[in-house]
């Protein structure tokens, strides 16, 4: 046994556990690692102050009220799914399927495929980010990242660039088309999200800003005929990362809000 | 928990009273002040009572309550940082409690000073509250493998301080 085992067998044994017979021989002749678990296996005792539990419990038992746990993970899901998938249908009656149209069928296949799967890892996240202590498979920062990367290389993949001499004019009607439904399905996901704890309001808004920026991507494929990759890249996509970007914006606006608020009661 | 959600106020009393100690202790080890950890306390569990909704009864309760405990960590050290910067660190209130040396070795608490945060995080629900990897996993949004990671660099910076700790002890002795 070296003294990089003894650290493992450390992190898995609960504090004042018996040190398992295999560690003990090792330990018996090693210095460094008897210093280290006398260091660490005497942590130090503390107790609130014992006037402060009763307060704690006085003002706790003064609102006491009922409360409806929140719907499982599942309606979560569902529900976040349905904020997205509304705004979309809704833009695309509106708006048309003249994209849908110009599409061949395997780019319809990557794109919408890409979309799907995309909306519901995020909505997933989403979903548990507004539960304390849930497990996440995925940081959401590397999720956003990696939904953004993916939709990105589904895109350059799937179209061809070619010259448009109304790059600008024709790209800034997209991309405002684009942010109209992100900020019509945040809304909505905002209406889901709030019924959890955000307990890290920049990362469930950047996750949030990806899934409205998403619902925004679905209207402009199914909306634009323009098949132009430069394009895509620049405003259909550009519309999703603004949309992320102004998640991570309102909540980094939330959290400081939230410490100056604290900072007063203080 | 679950009557706690149902209003039952017996319930309620007695859970601040079992988990308090606990969480008092996670926060002690990691601030500056006695003071520092009160407020934490008492901000978490208004916190706790704002969001009893979000706890689930078929899920862990100790990775719910720590996440929570975790998110006021952070914000009151944001907070402390803020406030050290604005008003000078002399004017900080106490150390916690003094640092207890055994048999010449460094205290717990001062090894966990030499600790960058989310070390000394990942550490203190270890050894001081007993949490397991994945609960610690569930409560700092982080995966068990990360959690892993952190608590090995951890134990490797506690391993060369105490090292140090060693080696001053030695010369100091050999000196006549």
């Amino acid at each position: 046994m070296t003294c990089r085992d003894v650290d493992g067998m450390l992190i898995s044994k609960r504090p004042r556990a018996a040190i398992p017979p295999e560690m003990s021989a090792h330990i018996a002749g090693c210095d460094r690692c008897r210093r280290l678990i006398q260091a660490l296996e005497h942590a130090p005792e503390a107790a609130p102050p014992p006037d402060r539990i009763g307060r704690i419990q006085s003002a706790i038992l003064a609102d006491l009220k009922p409360v409806k746990p929140l719907p499982s993970a599942g309606v979560l899901w569902v529900a976040f799914l349905l904020a997205v998938a509304v705004v979309a249908a809704i833009g695309t009656s509106v708006l048309g399927t003249a994209g849908w149209h110009a599409l061949s069928t395997p780019q319809r296949v990557a794109i919408f495929a890409t979309l799907a799967a995309s909306a519901a890892l995020l909505a997933l996240s989403s979903g548990r980010q507004i539960v304390p202590g849930s497990m996440l498979r995925m940081g959401p920062p590397v999720l956003v990242i990696a939904v953004l990367a993916v939709v990105t290389g589904i895109c350059a993949i799937a179209f061809r660039p070619h010259a448009e001499p109304t790059f600008v004019a024709t790209g800034l009607v997209c991309l405002r088309i684009g942010l109209e439904c992100a900020v019509a399905a945040a809304v909505l996901v905002w209406l889901v999200l709030r019924r959890g704890a955000i307990l890290t309001p920049m990362l469930t808004g950047a996750t949030a800003g990806a899934l409205a920026g998403l619902s925004g991507l679905t209207v402009l494929e199914m909306f634009c005929p323009n098949l132009n990759r430069n394009h895509i890249l620049a405003w259909h996509l550009g519309a999703v990362l603004a949309s992320v970007l102004g998640g991570v914006a309102i909540g980094i606006i939330a959290e400081y809000s939230g410490s100056w608020r604290a900072r007063r009661s203080h | 928990m679950i009557r706690y959600q149902e209003a039952d106020s017996t319930a309620a009393a007695l859970l601040v009273e079992r988990l308090s100690p606990r969480l008092y202790r996670f926060f002690a080890v990691q601030t500056a002040s006695r003071a520092d950890a009160d407020d934490m306390l008492q901000e978490f569990w208004l916190r706790v009572h704002r969001v009893r909704h979000t706890y689930r009864a078929a899920e862990p309760l100790l990775p719910w309550v720590y996440a929570i405990a975790h998110r006021v960590r952070v914000d009151g050290y944001r907070r402390r940082c803020r406030l050290s910067r604005e008003i000078g660190v002399n004017a900080l209130p106490e150390p916690a409690a003094p640092p207890q040396h055994r048999g010449g070795a460094p205290a717990f608490d001062e090894l966990l000073a030499g600790l960058p945060d989310s070390q000394r995080e990942v550490l203190t629900m270890l050894k001081v509250d007993g949490l397991s990897i994945e609960e610690i996993a569930r409560a700092t949004s982080s995966t068990a493998g990360a959690v892993k990671q952190k608590a090995h660099r951890a134990y490797r910076r506690i391993r060369a301080l105490l090292e140090q700790t060693a080696d001053v002890t030695e010369r100091g002795t050999e000196r006549p």
